[in-house]
């Protein structure tokens, strides 16, 4: 049997096998990215206007809502990271659950900010607050179904009776 | 007042960007599709352009290679942006002629640092030129 230096064929047929097994991998850690960002941008840029306005409690609740959001930033890079799958030191399950609860967390605070900015600032925040909480809501949707999905063993192909070509 | 041009089809990201280059003095153009970004570009002739690179239907690959096509529009640097980090990204970016590669989630003063870089040295070409 060859070994797998005298296999390039081999090797590169591995490669694209294991590419295409990442693939589904890779895009989840995209599309759960993609909210993220967007969290962490409106809130960034809310704390810089909070402390610009000298709203000073309102400035320290959106940092826990960045914070939180940096915090996910990380659990996804190293939970859906392909070495860390391949070598079977990522718990999806344990990643889904974690995520979908500082999902909820995000949501609450910024539910309760906009309130209270309301009383404090008028309408000064509530844009920004109300992208924040959509992202947030889309980023809980995605845990709850891409990230289930990647657990699940690839179902073998169906053979089909030979069809039209 | 330097004209940056951001091709992104996602509405929150073109706000993002938007507002922190404004606040930084730059005038932004936005467009969600690759062929009104072309457009715009054309029409505007914008200092720079910011593509995203997973735009739907004609992706910001091609339309960079495009862009680098166009005799009018090829001086125009490029700054890919993407989310995908998947490893051949960058490298791609730059093949499809890209002149910088950054990702998303953005840390602006990065994003910053390299649009302000690039206008410096396509301003020092643009004077050599002359």
């Amino acid at each position: 049997m060859n070994s797998a230096d005298d296999d390039p064929e081999g090797q590169k047929e591995d490669t694209a096998a294991s590419r295409a097994a990442l693939d589904p991998i890779a895009k989840a850690r995209h599309d759960l990215r993609n909210p993220l960002a967007h969290i962490l941008g409106f809130s960034e840029m809310a704390m810089e206007k909070a402390q610009e306005k000298g709203f000073n409690h309102l400035k320290s609740r959106l940092e826990v809502i960045y914070r939180t959001a940096n915090l996910m930033l990380e659990q996804i890079n190293q939970g859906l990271d392909a070495a860390n799958i391949e070598a079977g030191l990522s718990d999806l399950p344990a990643l889904q659950q974690q995520l979908c609860k500082l999902c909820h967390k995000i949501i609450e605070i910024a539910q309760a900010l906009t309130r209270k900015s309301r009383k404090l600032a008028g309408d000064m925040f509530s844009s920004d607050l109300a992208r924040i909480i959509g992202a947030a809501q889309r980023l809980l949707e995605l845990t709850e179904t891409c990230l289930p999905s990647l657990g699940s063993p690839a179902a073998p192909p169906e053979s089909h009776p030979s069809a039209d070509t | 007042m330097v004209k940056v041009l951001y091709i992104e089809d996602t509405e929150n990201n073109r706000i993002l960007v938007t507002r922190r280059l404004e606040k930084q003095g730059y005038r932004v153009l936005t467009a969600e599709l690759a062929e009104e970004g072309l457009a715009l570009a054309a029409a505007e002739l914008p200092d720079l352009i910011l593509m995203d690179m997973g735009l739907p239907g004609t992706d910001g690959w091609t339309a960079t290679r495009l862009l680098k096509a166009d005799l009018k529009l090829r001086h125009i640097p490029v700054i890919a942006l993407t989310a995908h980090v998947m490893q051949g990204d960058r490298e791609k970016s730059l093949a499809a002629g890209c002149d910088e590669y950054d990702t998303k989630p953005f840390q602006f003063p990065r994003l910053l640092a390299k649009i302000e870089a690039l206008l410096v040295s396509s301003k020092s070409r643009a004077a050599s030129k002359a």
